[in-house]
């Protein structure tokens, strides 16, 4: 037999419609040869995918017992009355029981006060006690606790009771949340953006970072908070911005920027127009907004950042990742035009596959999503440097984002960039970058 | 760790890792009502040794191996002529293993080549895979024979196949 007539002996056999002699017959060449195992690989994993393909539908519900009772009800119809029925309802019940302990014996201590409605990334939640909790997931509640970026890519939206949202993500971030009848929320270091509803009377949301503390009534903005900066955008309603420092404060309003550094005045200015261009500037130093292992220029080289290694616990997976952020801090926001291009350099040490990816965000800081793409080994010389220009209309939506691809633009183009990432898998290969730059051919 | 946090931790763990096993399963026990059983005797199985769990370490490996040991308990029960021997499976057990990297791409991969598929053969597979219709039912519903039906479906996966192959030369040359 030639691989297509294995091919499709394992389709049969895979759809349960193979002989005996058949499967008798493909046994013996899995056991014999190896190429026929990993045909049979490659062609089991793409049954096993689209098979468990409802399983992948992130859960919208944390009713882990009534997610368990779905999971039984779709056995039930599968079976369709086998006498295996009753052994699985025995084990099943078994698994209710366990679930429905979990849920009843749940801590009441501890109110719920969030639900997670998007994320993507690895990002860890520190509880009361200093649970960590690693796999979170679209659905989850949560109560009053930290959540944490560990991947440079790592993004979260929660939402609160009374339907107000807050999304966090870039390099290291952290948000601490509370709601004992007043929102307070502390972040140590990232990208925020809030759409929040109107708050009771006196009772403002409170958003403190290292440097201010914001007050919110009811308004849309984000903020980028850094170890010695606050950017604030305002889009909707006002917010009243106190330095921490010598509690000056300011009133923040629609379409205005506060930065806030100690030291300096507090600045307040119109949020400045988009550009379309971008250089990542490694050669000006060491910056918050990065990630990754940065080194000076030396001889006749220029500056670079090297990856450094992240492991994602819930997949068991490393990258070796740098990450760049583009609009953040109190730069003009960058904006993508059909036409713009990535241009890349940088060095290898080993040839490998590299992925590399774009955050960007809606005008007024919402998540518009991730993209990225995988540049081939071939692309790349042992130990050699590489420039490359990369198209953004190649790049496809993060398939970790697919839960929510419809809410999604199909296309990063009008949006804003809010970072950009590369990195490689499992290997650590030697990657550095030397320079990324957005151009827009058309200026 | 009290007992009710351990419950609700154990919950959360094995929901969410609950469609990367039933992916594992399926590879070797291709019988979705099977590989469902087998997941429900192992879910039994990891909660009985969740105090052995070290939750610095991946839920979801530690939760594989349990997979595997349901899976080869599965195979000497039941002892079917159609379904694969022991051996075959030990050796796409460790085969599997070996090839996490690549493997892990190509159903990365996968998602991309769905795209590319017109909306009646999207249409077909998510009857077949997501309704669990089975060929017999989709051969009544489209009016056609069982076996025009189980050869669109080969081919549209032999479509899938050649595409993944395709982009993983393009990645790996």
């Amino acid at each position: 037999m030639n691989d297509h007539d294995w091919e499709s002996l394992i389709g049969r056999h895979l759809d349960g419609v193979a002989s005996p002699e058949d499967v008798a017959e493909l046994s013996r060449q899995i056991e014999s040869d190896p190429d026929t195992r990993l045909l049979y690989l490659k062609l089991a994993r793409v049954h096993a995918t689209l098979s468990a393909a409802e399983s992948d539908e992130p859960s919208v519900t944390t009713e882990a017992e009534s997610r368990v009772l779905e999971l039984l009800e779709r056995h039930d119809s599968a079976d369709r009355g086998r006498q295996r029925f009753r052994r699985l309802a025995t084990v099943s019940i078994a698994v209710v029981v366990l679930v429905t302990a979990a849920y009843s014996l749940r801590p009441r201590d501890e109110p719920q006060i969030v639900r997670i409605t998007g994320l993507s990334g690895s990002l860890s939640w520190t509880g009361g006690g200093g649970r960590v909790v690693g796999d979170l997931g679209v659905g989850t509640e949560l109560a009053g606790g930290t959540v944490e970026g560990r991947s440079p890519n790592s993004w979260i939206e929660l939402e609160f009771l009374d339907g107000s949202t807050v999304m966090l993500s870039g390099t290291n971030s952290m948000l601490t949340f509370s709601d004992h009848g007043q929102k307070k929320l502390q972040l140590k270091e990232g990208t925020f953006s809030a759409d929040v509803n109107p708050q009771p009377q006196g009772r403002p949301m409170i958003v403190q970072t290292r440097t201010a503390m914001l007050e919110v009534l009811g308004t849309q903005f984000n903020v980028d908070a850094s170890l010695y900066s606050t950017t604030l955008n305002v889009s909707e309603g006002t917010v009243r911005v106190n330095r921490l420092s010598d509690d000056k404060q300011v009133i923040v309003a629609s379409g205005y920027r506060a930065v806030v550094v100690p030291d300096h005045e507090i600045s307040l200015t119109l949020i400045p127009d988009s550009v379309s261009q971008w250089k990542s500037q490694l050669h000006l130093g060491e910056s918050a907004h990065r990630l990754g292992r940065w080194s000076p220029g030396m001889d006749q080289k220029g500056a670079e950042l090297g990856t450094v290694p992240y492991f994602i616990k819930e997949s068991g997976k490393t990258i070796y990742a740098v990450g760049f952020g583009v609009s953040c801090g109190d730069r003009n926001p960058v904006v993508l035009q059909t036409d713009s291009k990535l241009r890349i350099r940088g060095r290898i040490e080993s040839s490998h596959r590299v992925w590399f990816g774009i955050t960007v965000r809606q005008a007024n800081g919402d998540f518009a999503g991730k993209f990225e793409t995988i540049r081939p080994a071939r692309e790349f010389q042992d130990g050699q440097d590489f420039e490359f220009v990369l198209e953004l209309g190649d790049l496809r939506l993060d398939p970790s984002l697919r839960h929510m691809q419809s809410k999604l633009p199909g296309d990063p183009f009008g949006l804003t960039l809010e970072s950009t990432w590369c990195h490689s898998l499992y290997d650590s290969v030697g990657l550095a970058i030397f320079e990324i730059e957005l151009i827009s051919p058309r200026e | 760790m009290r007992t009710r946090d351990a419950h609700e931790l154990f919950t959360r763990l094995l929901i969410e890792c609950e469609p990367q096993l039933l992916r594992f399963v399926l590879v070797v026990i291709p019988h979705r009502s099977d590989a469902r059983d087998i997941l429900q005797e192992c879910s039994v199985a990891l909660w009985r040794r969740f105090s052995d769990y070290d939750p610095e370490r991946p839920f979801v490996n530690w939760a594989m191996g349990f997979a595997k040991i349901e899976i080869r308990r599965f195979l000497r029960k039941t002892q079917r002529r159609t379904q694969l021997t022991s051996q075959a499976a030990e050796l796409l057990l460790q085969d599997n293993q070996a090839h996490t990297a690549n493997l892990d791409e190509r159903e990365h991969h996968l998602k991309f080549c769905l795209e590319t598929l017109s909306g009646d053969h999207r249409e077909l597979l998510d009857s077949y895979y997501y309704n669990e219709l089975s060929v017999g039912e989709l051969s009544e519903r489209d009016g056609r024979s069982k076996e025009a039906v189980y050869k669109m479906l080969q081919r549209i996966r032999h479509a899938l196949h050649q595409c993944i192959e395709t982009n993983m030369r393009g990645v790996e040359a």
